[in-house]
């Protein structure tokens, strides 16, 4: 490579070769691949920009469409998170995920581990019937799903009615209202302290927002994707030193799948934040609205207040941000090692 | 001796349904509303919101029988009718909901609402014969149901209408002292507007079924059959609306915008003579002309122009609040609050906060409302339109829902160029396919 490297002593240097190519040829590649690239980031960065800089105009100039604000509008923060009650929703939104990310990562990694690495009669087509599942358009889903929801809901409520029922009966007052409080603080149930503690209900409830959700076939999918390409040799070794399926997915595969992980966490929050259809459907209350119906209410039938709208998708998408910048090497990692990408 | 037996039963079914019906109405008289509990679903949020549960709070402390109304904001009328669809299935319904009249038609499918006509006109819970005289009568009918044995599936709080914003410093400048009164001089008018060069055009057209009904109205068409069962959309006015609008977009004097409300950005920003819209985006316009890139300017409301002979008509629209069936006690609740918050008063701070029109004639006698007219001019020319001109509304079928999307792409494809009337063909059997299918 030596020999074709340019030097500023040559004379010629508008004619040196860089990897048997003539320089000028080199930088034209360059500047195409630049001009390329820079098209590329500018549209995929104008639709943000354009957001924020909506988010700090008057409503006068985001309704005509006005390119800059003549005047920064900071106040339109104050305001989007103020008339939209976005500080409830918010909340809400962050113990959604929380409990549907948690929940996801527990359910579909030992799923995911049975399709990937355990032998059973019918896997490859229970595999299959899972995946179908991603076929179907979640306008589709949404009564039958809803109808289950409200089933299992009565269920709930009729069988921890039955439990709590003694333990109502069999403590203090103020046992009651500390435990409630508890949970309150948890923003788990929506309970008045003075209260018996009441039956876990699903609907308009924390458990019809997240346990449908724990059990993605997408999620499973991916894992599948990345457990299938761990060495068998890694299994060998672990049951020569006594490990069962258990254990070598606990201490072996857990540990070296972080990448994996990681995007399925990535995915399952964004999704749980960014829902709107389902938790319109089984709540009817504004304790459990997520962050997304927030921002719907800025839409009015006549028109919207997309000045305050902008605001408050800043406001929304910065959890998304701030996580995809803690997670991003495992993220693209998780990407590049599951098949996803294209 | 047969036919003897035949009266005697035809006797005893009359007896029997005439004594029927006046047990539907002693069981709405004898009905105890005292202390329902109610739930209202709606779409309004921000400052309507706030206002609704303001007037809520104030129903609730003054109401006589007790009952307590809990209004709930359940996002835009396409969620409200989702979550209602799964409402009706699961049996769980609240006790009113906001609803256009093809959501009614497709709630009542499964049997879910009251006609409330059997309460409007209870002795003791209804309306008298003057406050019925009192609604405006083309909104007073729409949430009457053909389909339903004429069934009155909604309540009227608000309505709007089509309308035509345009600029009259622009229109002055080419020579003309006022709007279109016909579509041949709306298209003269377009076109002198039109100026590639400077980047101005005459009118700023995007898919909208209400705006399409509203061209084949002032055309002197409908877009139903008469019976209101069903559509009449290859009729010689939808031809003639569409071939217009071709027409205008080959000639360069229309445009589709690229973004959304970017009509209204355009013509705030003096790039567009014409658009079309509902006057409940009254507000926004003004709020959009008056930080427009060059500054504001003079604008206005009109109706639609209209075809050769035709007296001006707009299309009226806006959603009403259904009564699900749930308990006796619960539906009459929903009732006399529905009533209540219909009431001249209500109405007349309605219209402050929503910019919608009232439905109620006597609002005008309303101190609130008259000040909302001097302060709001385009609202108060929008409300003059409304009061001297022919009405229409457009179909309350389930079906409605899918052919509005038809027309939507009717519209589509008559700009890119496609054959008006074989797109018409196509319309109309895909609407009939859609009757077959949903009604």
């Amino acid at each position: 490579m030596a020999e074709h490297a340019p030097t500023l002593s040559n004379t010629a240097q508008a004619t040196a070769v860089e990897g048997g190519r003539p320089l000028r040829q080199v930088k034209i590649t360059h500047l195409l691949i630049y001009v390329v690239l820079g098209f590329g980031v500018f549209i995929a960065v104008a639709p943000f920009l354009w957001m924020v800089s909506t988010s700090v105009m008057t409503q006068g100039e985001a309704l005509s469409g006005q390119t800059f604000p003549k005047e920064v509008q900071w106040q339109n923060y104050a305001d989007a998170w103020e008339q939209s009650n976005f500080a409830n929703y918010v909340r809400s939104s962050a113990v959604i995920a929380l409990i549907s990310v948690s929940g996801t990562v527990l359910f579909c990694t030992p799923a995911a581990y049975a399709f990937a690495r355990m032998n059973f009669y019918g896997r490859n087509f229970l595999f299959a019937l899972f995946l179908s599942t991603m076929m179907i358009p979640e306008a589709v889903t949404l009564i039958p799903n809803f109808l289950t929801v409200t089933w299992l809901g009565r269920i709930s409520e009729t069988v921890t009615e039955s439990w709590l029922r003694p333990l109502n009966q069999g403590i203090a007052p103020e046992t009651v209202a500390q435990i409630n409080n508890v949970l309150n603080s948890l923003w788990l149930a929506p309970l008045d302290p003075a209260q018996p503690i009441g039956p876990l209900t699903w609907i308009d409830n924390w458990p019809a927002l997240t346990i449908p959700f724990m059990a993605s076939a997408f999620s499973i999918f991916m894992l599948r994707q990345f457990f299938a390409q761990i060495p068998d040799e890694l299994w060998d070794a672990a049951r020569i030193d006594g490990a069962g399926h258990l254990r070598f997915l606990v201490q072996i595969v857990v540990p070296i799948s972080k990448a994996a992980l990681t995007t399925v966490v990535l995915f399952a929050f964004i999704g749980s934040w960014n829902a709107l259809s389902w938790p319109l459907i089984v709540t009817n209350t504004e304790r459990w609205r997520p962050v997304s119906y927030g921002l719907s209410k800025f839409v009015t039938e006549a028109g919207p207040d997309m000045h305050l709208q902008m605001a408050g998708s800043v406001i929304t998408i910065i959890p998304i941000l701030v996580l995809y910048f803690f997670t991003q090497k495992q993220f693209t990692e998780g990407i590049a090692t599951t098949g996803l990408k294209g | 001796m047969s036919r003897k037996w035949f009266y005697l039963f035809m006797l005893v079914m009359l007896v029997l349904s005439t004594s029927g019906i006046a047990g539907a109405q002693e069981s709405i008289e004898d009905v105890d509303p005292t202390g329902a509990t109610i739930v209202w679903w709606h779409n309004h949020s921000q400052h309507r919101e706030e206002w609704i549960q303001e007037k809520i709070a104030q129903f609730n402390a003054e109401n006589e029988w007790g009952i307590t109304v809990e209004a709930l904001y359940q996002g835009s009328y396409d969620d409200i009718r989702d979550k209602m669809n799964a409402a009706i299935q699961s049996g769980d319904t609240p006790a009113l909901v906001v609803s256009y009249q093809n959501d009614q038609a497709f709630y009542q499918q499964a049997n879910a609402l009251v006609n409330i006509d059997d309460y409007i006109n209870s002795a003791k819970w209804g309306l008298t014969e003057e406050e019925i005289a009192d609604y405006y009568p083309v909104f007073w009918k729409q949430d009457v149901h053909p389909a339903y044995d004429n069934q009155r599936l909604g309540f009227p709080p608000n309505r709007s209408m089509t309308v035509l914003y345009y600029n009259m410093d622009w229109l002055e400048k080419l020579g003309y002292d006022g709007p279109p009164t016909d579509w041949n001089t709306f298209s003269e008018m377009a076109c002198a507007a039109t100026d590639a060069d400077a980047g101005t055009g005459g009118y700023a057209f995007y898919d909208s079924a209400s705006n399409l009904a509203g061209m084949v109205f002032s055309r002197g068409g409908d877009i139903g059959t008469e019976d209101g069962l069903g559509y009449n959309l290859n009729a010689p006015e939808m031809i003639a609306a569409l071939q217009w609008l071709q027409d205008l977009v080959n000639d360069g004097c229309a445009y589709t915008p690229s973004e959304r409300y970017g009509d209204q950005a355009d013509f705030a920003n003096q790039r567009v003579l014409f658009t079309m819209g509902s006057s409940s985006g009254i507000p926004f316009y003004e709020s959009a002309v008056n930080e427009g890139e060059k500054g504001a300017f003079n604008w206005g409301v009109a109706a639609f122009p209209t075809g050769e002979g035709v007296d001006p008509v707009v299309n009226v629209y806006g959603g009403s609040i259904t009564i699900p069936k749930t308990t006796p006690e619960q539906q009459l609740a929903a009732w006399l609050f529905l009533k209540w918050f219909t009431g001249p008063a209500l109405q007349a701070e309605w219209v402050e906060i929503s910019g919608y029109f009232p439905t109620r004639a006597s609002t005008v006698d309303e101190p609130v409302f008259q000040a909302y007219m001097e302060a709001n001019p385009h609202y108060a020319q929008a409300y003059e339109i409304l009061g001297i001109v022919n009405h229409m509304y457009e179909p309350q079928l389930i079906s409605y829902t899918e052919v509005r999307d038809l027309m939507d792409q009717a519209s589509a494809r008559v700009v890119q160029g496609e054959n008006v009337e074989e797109v018409v063909t196509w319309l109309q059997e895909a609407a009939d396919e859609a009757v077959a299918e949903f009604e």
